[in-house]
């Protein structure tokens, strides 16, 4: 096969979305020594772009952008002020001959209240914006970047924040948000969340996972959350939501919650103990959460999804196998020193998969390779049945040295202790993950030549074989 | 304000003066003028997993709030490609912060030929957009179907295979003569207008 034809091969499964690793590489080495069919490529990556745009036109119209956008501008104070006036008019009647004295009273509060407004908005325009939310918990590598634009590393509890974005940008990433009404957000694994609270709180998932304990909210001011495929609307109750590329994943624990899927425009209220998945491939019908299971294992095989690391296809004599890949973080308190370590993380509980919950008689196994004998740790996260993070476990996987670097271990869950990231909440969270769901599981090492890959992990339910 | 200022850029300076004066919603004479080359232009410039609506709206929200930074009667549209541009350039370093980005979504060298194509006039991706329109409308439906597949109703080569009776090694390959064809007859349509390349 000719250099052209095999560029056009992997050109297509690239702009198809199904180009592995592997042949990336090749795809690279072939666009570097030729500047033709660079040319080529880029030529048809910026048609094919374009064609989606037509296709999206065609299917939301251009309306709906331009709406989405003024939609976003931010509240000018005298528009501010009028939408309050328009509000209290109905409960002060300008004309009346005879004001007593409990509208007169009235009408000070409301004047009051405008200044207290006023004030505020002077604050925010002026000063450093307001807080409308505290850090109140967090564990692991976590960004934060408020309106200003810059990006701090170097955030912690109680930090108190206006609106802006935070990042967890490890699988074991971990960040709790309470808002001035008392309403929690828990960020967790690798995701992104913007929020603002301009009347209403308004969050963005750009992706990842979210928990939510909302406080009641005004009726005619739910908080929004958008993902990339859909919007929530929530006036009060407990939930999860999961965003990927393509498709939300929305989990009610209690009340309910409106979803509108952003493609077709349908809407489903979802309601306590019901999971529904919002993708334009799908019909948007809400099922009821499935019972957990004891038993899980890793289907490497089947693709990337969810993963962190680096996915390697099946090849000759190789199963499919997930490589750390390095992770630069700061730890906290130590200033500006980095530290590097390798990860390969595997989703366990997330997405449409049953819950998987631990039991202290269960025991991980773990198939792998590693060039050289050195410290493999092995950790996993546990959420509680509603989905709320109850803390992450680490242990060293008990690994003998082997010429081939293949190995196969099982560690049981004794021992397991609280990972030291979250040692500052261990008067909190459970003693023990047992009962609890695991929602992902990840091998680290601090040794950069280890090349750590995992085969396979599984979960094994005390009285199972593997 | 320059004499050679046609129509629709005059009527985005008088809508900048609007708002400057507090009229808010004028600002939907800006988004609905430019939103079109902006994403047309957005789309071809970004890597793969770039929100290009996103980046699009951050940037007319950035142009509305630095409003007071636009020297009036200059050109609007180059001032709001500027602020697109450097919008852009944060959101793909913030997705080249994710360690595996590079391996899984995008060769180096197609963005730096994307980098390299950025100078040309960002209208000139509008203008390929329309052509792109005309190209399709002009295709048989036949083929035309394949696209309509693809691009709008998003099903996957499986099906697409199935639908047409065929392999999907020969559904990938028509979709790569389609792309060719259809590049073909925008870059020529360009040329036929006198559009700049």
């Amino acid at each position: 096969m000719s250099d052209e034809q095999r560029f056009v091969d992997l050109w297509n499964d690239f702009l198809e979305g199904e180009l592995d690793g592997t042949r990336m590489a090749e795809l690279q080495t072939l666009l570097a020594k030729d500047d033709a069919l660079l040319k080529t490529a880029a030529d048809t990556y910026q048609l094919h772009r374009l064609l989606g745009i037509l296709s999206d036109e065609q299917n939301t119209g251009r309306d709906e952008f331009v709406q989405r956008t003024l939609g976003k501008l931010p509240v000018e104070q005298h528009a501010f002020v009028d939408g309050i006036m328009r509000r209290v008019a109905p409960e002060c009647p300008r004309e009346t001959n005879q004001v007593d004295r409990a509208s007169r009273w009235g009408q000070y509060v409301v004047f009051a209240s405008l200044l207290l407004l006023l004030a505020g908005i002077a604050w925010q325009q002026f000063g450093r914006k307001p807080s409308i939310a505290k850090i109140t918990g967090l564990s692991g590598s976590v960004y934060w970047t408020g309106n200003d634009g810059q990006v701090e590393d170097d955030i912690s509890v109680g930090m108190e924040v206006g609106g802006g974005t935070l990042e967890g940008a490890a699988p074991d990433s971990w960040a709790e948000l309470t808002f001035l009404d008392g309403s929690k957000v828990t960020l967790s694994g690798k995701s992104m969340l913007t929020f603002s609270q301009q009347g209403q709180k308004e969050l963005h998932l750009r992706e990842g996972n979210i928990t939510a304990n909302v406080e009641p909210q005004p009726p005619n001011l739910p908080m929004l959350i958008h993902t990339r495929s859909a919007m929530l609307e929530v006036l009060g109750t407990r939930f999860n939501v999961e965003a990927e590329l393509s498709s939300t994943m929305l989990n009610v624990n209690e009340g309910k919650v409106r979803i509108r899927k952003l493609n077709d425009n349908k809407a489903v209220e979802v309601v306590a103990n019901h999971w529904v998945v919002a993708s334009a491939d799908r019909q948007l019908e809400p099922i009821l959460v499935p019972d957990g299971v004891p038993r899980w294992r890793s289907q490497i095989e089947l693709g990337p999804d969810g993963t962190f690391g680096k996915w390697i296809p099946a090849d000759q004599g190789s199963a499919a196998r997930l490589e750390a890949i390095p992770f630069v973080f700061s730890p906290p308190g130590k200033g500006n020193e980095l530290v590097t370590v390798y990860v390969a993380a595997l989703p366990v509980s997330q997405g449409e998969r049953q819950p998987v919950v631990v039991r202290e008689s269960s025991r991980f196994r773990v198939q792998g390779k590693r060039r050289k004998a050195c410290q493999v740790f092995f950790g996993f996260q546990v959420n509680d049945a509603e989905g709320r993070f109850a803390g992450k476990f680490l242990g060293v996987l008990p690994l003998e040295p082997n010429a081939t670097g293949k190995f196969e271990c099982e560690i049981p869950l004794t021992q397991f202790g609280l990972d030291p990231s979250v040692e500052l909440y261990k008067d909190q969270l459970p003693k023990t993950p047992d009962g609890l769901i695991v929602a992902s599981c990840w091998c680290v090492t601090i040794d950069e030549s280890a090349g750590l890959e995992i085969n396979e992990a599984e979960l094994i339910p005390e009285g199972m074989v593997p | 304000m320059s004499e050679r200022n046609t129509e629709p850029e005059i009527e985005v300076e008088k809508a900048v003066e609007r708002i400057r004066k507090g009229d808010v919603a004028a600002f939907e004479v800006i988004v609905r003028h430019f939103e079109r080359p902006l994403r047309a232009w957005l789309a071809t410039q970004s890597a793969p997993g770039v929100d290009v609506d996103d980046v699009a709206q951050r940037s007319f929200i950035a142009a509305y709030t630095r409003l007071d930074d636009y020297a009036s009667g200059t050109n609007f549209g180059a001032w709001l490609f500027t602020i697109a541009r450097y919008q852009l350039k944060t959101e793909t370093t913030r997705i080249r912060r994710v360690a595996d980005y590079q391996n899984r979504y995008a060769p180096d060298l197609l963005q730096q030929e994307l980098d390299r194509r950025d100078s040309s006039l960002p209208a000139v991706q509008a203008e390929r957009l329309e052509c792109l329109k005309k190209c399709l409308e002009q295709m048989e439906s036949r083929l035309r179907r394949y696209i309509t597949w693809r691009y709008d109703e998003g099903i996957p080569l499986e099906e697409m295979a199935e639908r047409s009776d065929r392999s999907i090694a020969a559904v990938k390959k028509q979709l790569w003569q389609l792309r060719r064809r259809l590049h073909e007859c925008v870059e020529s349509r360009l040329a036929e207008d006198g559009g700049v390349l």
